[in-house]
């Protein structure tokens, strides 16, 4: 091969560096343009998310001693771990939210395999009926029990006429009110849950372990409770969490009888003008949530049925 | 067994119906004529809707919460279409992180983030304003038009721009011919999605909201505490018609299952 | 009437909407023999396998299962055992542990279990890997503790739902040989299921093909390949050559038909195919002819098989396969595959051959 020569080699550097500059310029072109499209978005989530969530966590470690008095402690934590009240709503919270979690499980487990057992129209019909009413505002669904629930209520009067009992219990106001209300607002989201997983499993499976001899309940609890295992983890995790931080439905379905944790914190925030002490709360929320989700899935995840989540 | 099949769409059965009858008791309870809410309705009477319209905190109500819903759809569907278009089509470095950030709104409780936005926006004196309601409503509504635009653009081939812009068309020219129409029905399920979240909600409302700023939610949920009556009936069953059109307009272009799928 | 028939089909007919998906299915398996279903997607051989494992109810018919009616049994309780395309392991379950299933659920005792269960990895050539998962596991791994799984609960049938079509070339070859010695030394009665003619040929001991819901042929391998009772049968196992003509004469041992510009071919008659086998002077036909049993001829050698077809053709491609020659030649106008074991020096493109082949090769079936 010929060897290159001088001038040759010149023109190639010139060449090899008017491609990295036009390179360059290609690639300014790209970052103005995709910064144009993203800074909006990102500057708002920031300015208007971002900042504020950081500035309550900051003045949650604030405390206020009288009008003045103003410094940086953990007072406010220390303040709602050592008083009763708090730590009664907390546990109640806490209490409401896993019975929550349990009736949706239970409620919302067969609606999920009646879905992935059956054929695609009826599964979009199930699928948008289940759906649906998430999209309708929690007060028109509250409202419903309301009429359901309340005292001379449909219940109370179905129980009365079926000669249950005379006098039938409260309901509304009541910890069962509030259990109902939030289960019925969050079955959707487990039932969806659990679906999906439902629907990852290989119906041959299934066909596997019939021919080896399990009959259905016992397919059932070897093959498809263990891989839908994800799902209702998944399912579990935003049940809990979205019951752990309701406000409207324990407000309503609950009242002053139900003292949960949002309500009290809005009760600090709002009526009583607390700001640093409620900001304290949400954080104590937000966390206490996260350990028992985060416990949780660990537990799952290393537990007996680890290979599920691979 | 037969019998162990019978139990669960007995259960399944018993859970729909668990799920739906509020709003299923809603309607007809609004029709009585009674003066106290009531399943099963005493009497027929259409007298609770045309009370309604009497009432002028439950109409400016409603128009309040038109009003703020279509503006924040707008806004969310503006802001979300363009940042996911920026995301999926360049190489931004952490781009999964930055994903989670703009759709971290979602998995924040509400309740958290009206806390924050009242303590946040007093000083700027945005708190109890239109504007500081607005923008409460955008931060809740856009990560669902970004997750929405995004997987509409998974899989879309940036071929095709390229080849528009090789037959002579400018950017803004390709992205409405090519690009738009594509993921038309991402955005437009992310406009109703919005429209319907801004519509219903409650929980960071009641921190941005002032006596001059009511909206139907709150509006149902002041009356249901205070002034118990079959009204509340009627401007629900108003909340069901309207959610239910949108709602099936949505599952015509998209298929609600999807998106609720796609958004969790 | 002596029980020597592990599976019987009775008229098993299913139609789904307006597909007839099984048309009145008419079989028997006999002991310890490994017979295999083959066809094209969608002719009814899984259905038929279904059938018999009891995932498919059928419309009309009835299913025996070693002399006993098990048509409306449901699968868990007909003690079989079953291989599938995608394996079907148990994911969240160790080697030992999917082993275990079928034999826990028989109530087998415990030392039992383990004794049987070495034993099945043994066989599959899988021992030591008990503890493993399915995901940490190869194709192949998996294909063999699948049989295993299937085999340790010493069922009555072994059916396999084409098990190799998921595995690459090279594996398929080996499980496939893996497979036949398996069977010839447990003894189980096999049913395979698959699409690959090649597959069905090695491995069986019968064929049954079917198309379209219906069984074409039954038959051993042999029978299959060198007398097919149908066109199906012929064009769906290996290559065919085919010509068309009018029956000009015919015998008791022959029959000459003419092609088109006057040649006349002879078929043996008992060569015949399809279900209408009178055929009368004048009658339209197709004649098939396998690619390896047409020679091309060398100059001087003169066959002394009586009526033995010898024509002209010209050579018009050359393909080397390595292990043959794939010759395309023009023959009465028609372009026909050879197979040919070498070639000459003076056969190239153009060339003018004489073709020729034994009216016993030849199949004819009316048009």
């Amino acid at each position: 091969m010929e060897p290159v020569r001088y001038d040759d080699r010149q023109k190639i550097v010139r060449l090899s560096t008017e491609i990295v500059t036009a390179r360059r310029k290609r690639n300014w072109r790209k970052y103005i343009y995709c910064g144009l499209l993203l800074f909006p978005l990102v500057a708002f989530i920031f300015g208007f998310f971002v900042i504020p969530m950081l500035y309550i966590l900051y003045l949650s470690f604030i405390e206020t001693k009288g009008e003045t008095n103003a410094f940086y402690s953990i007072g406010n934590y220390v303040h709602f771990f050592t008083d009763s009240y708090y730590l009664h709503s907390l546990w109640l919270t806490i209490k409401i939210s896993l019975y929550t979690v349990v009736v949706s499980l239970l409620l919302g487990y067969p609606v999920a395999l009646t879905m992935a057992k059956c054929s695609p129209r009826v599964r979009g019909l199930l699928t948008l009926l289940v759906a649906s009413p998430l999209l309708i505002s929690i007060v028109v669904r509250n409202f419903g029990w309301y009429l359901l629930l309340l005292p001379n209520g449909t219940v109370h009067q179905l129980l009365i006429s079926l000669g249950i009992t005379t006098s039938p219990p409260k309901l509304l106001f009541s910890e069962i009110g509030v259990v109902i209300g939030l289960s019925n607002a969050y079955l959707p989201f487990m039932i969806l849950s659990v679906a999906t997983s439902l629907y990852n499993i290989d119906p041959s499976l299934e066909k596997a372990a019939a021919i080896l001899g399990a009959g259905p309940f016992r397919s059932f609890l070897s093959v498809t409770l263990p891989l839908s295992l994800p799902g209702i983890v998944s399912g579990v995790v935003l049940v809990f969490s979205m019951s752990m931080s309701a406000y409207v439905t324990p407000a309503l379905m609950g009242g002053a009888n139900v003292p949960m944790l949002p309500v009290v914190a809005y009760d600090q925030i709002i009526n009583l003008l607390r700001w640093t002490y409620g900001s304290a709360i949400s954080y104590v929320l937000l966390g206490i949530t996260l350990i028992m989700v985060t416990i949780f899935t660990r537990m799952m995840e290393k537990g007996r049925y680890r290979e599920v989540f691979r | 067994m037969s019998i162990l099949r019978r139990l669960r769409l007995l259960l399944a059965i018993i859970s729909l119906i668990y799920i739906l009858i509020p709003l299923v008791v809603t309607i007809p309870a609004s029709l009585t004529s009674a003066n106290y809410p009531s399943f099963p309705p005493k009497g027929f009477s259409l007298q609770w809707y045309t009370k309604l319209l009497e009432r002028p905190e439950f109409v400016e109500a409603f128009w309040n919460s038109v009003k703020f819903a279509f503006l924040a759809s707008l806004f969310s569907v503006l802001l979300g279409t363009l940042g996911a278009l920026a995301i999926a089509k360049y190489d931004i470095p952490g781009k999964s992180y930055l994903v989670s950030l703009l759709t971290a709104p979602l998995t924040v409780p509400q309740l958290v983030l009206g806390i924050a936005l009242l303590i946040y926006f007093t000083p700027m004196l945005l708190a109890g304003t239109p504007t500081g309601f607005l923008i409460a409503h955008i931060i809740i509504c856009v990560p669902y038009v970004v997750r929405f635009v995004l997987t509409g653009l998974s899989g879309f081939d940036y071929n095709l721009e390229r080849a528009a812009a090789i037959l002579g068309a400018s950017p803004v020219l390709v992205f409405w011919k090519v690009t738009f129409p594509l993921i038309r029905p991402a955005v437009l399920s992310g406009a109703l999605f919005s429209f319907l979240t801004s519509f219903d909600n409650v929980t960071v409302s009641l921190f941005m909201v002032s006596p001059e700023m009511r909206t139907l939610p709150l509006e149902i949920f002041s009356t249901m505490q205070d002034a118990y009556s079959p009204i509340v009936a009627s401007v629900s069953s108003v909340v069901i018609l309207i959610s239910v059109v949108l709602i099936l307009i949505l599952e015509k272009i998209h298929g609600v299952g999807k998106l609720l799928g796609s958004a969790h | 009437m002596q029980v020597a028939n592990d599976v019987e089909l009775k008229g098993v007919y299913k139609q789904i909407g307006r597909n007839v998906i099984l048309n009145g299915i008419n079989l028997q398996v006999k002991q310890g023999e490994l017979l295999t279903l083959l066809g094209p997607s969608g002719c009814g051989k899984t259905s038929t396998l279904n059938t018999i494992a009891g995932f498919l109810d059928i419309d009309k018919g009835e299913v025996f299962i070693k002399g006993k009616n098990v048509t409306n049994i449901p699968p868990y309780k007909r003690g079989l055992g079953m291989v599938f395309q995608t394996y079907s392991l148990f994911p969240h379950m160790t080697v030992y542990e999917n082993l275990d299933f079928g034999l826990s659920l028989r109530k087998v005792p415990k030392e039992e279990r383990r004794k049987r269960i070495e034993q099945a990895l043994e066989l599959v050539k899988m021992s030591g890997l008990e503890k493993r998962y399915p995901r940490e596991l190869s194709g192949g791994q998996r294909q063999r503790v699948a049989i295993a799984r299937a085999l340790v609960v010493q069922p009555m049938l072994l059916l396999l739902d084409e098990p190799l079509s998921n595995l690459d070339a090279k594996l398929r070859y080996e499980l496939r040989a893996e497979i036949k010695r398996l069977q010839k030394e447990v003894g189980v009665t096999t049913i395979f299921v698959t699409h690959d003619q090649e597959e069905a040929l090695s491995l069986s001991d019968r064929i049954v093909v079917m198309n379209k819901g219906t069984i074409e042929q039954v038959g051993t391998p042999t029978e299959i390949y060198e007398h097919p009772c149908t066109e199906f049968v012929f064009q769906f196992i290996g290559k065919s050559n085919q010509f068309e003509g009018k029956v000009k004469t015919i015998d008791s041992r022959m029959i000459c038909v003419e092609l088109e510009g006057n040649t006349q071919i002879f078929i043996e008659s008992k060569n015949m195919m399809g279900s209408n086998r009178s055929y009368s002077i004048g009658d339209r036909v197709k004649l098939y002819i396998r690619p390896e049993k047409l020679t091309i001829q060398e100059q001087e050698s003169e066959p002394e098989i009586f009526y033995y077809n010898k024509y002209n053709a010209s050579i018009v491609q050359m393909n080397y396969l390595g292990s043959a020659w794939e010759i395309e030649l023009l023959l009465f106008r028609k372009r026909v595959q050879v197979l040919q074991p070498f070639v000459k020096s003076d056969w190239k493109i153009g060339a003018e051959v004489t073709v020729g082949w034994n009216p016993s090769d030849m199949m004819i079936v009316k048009k």
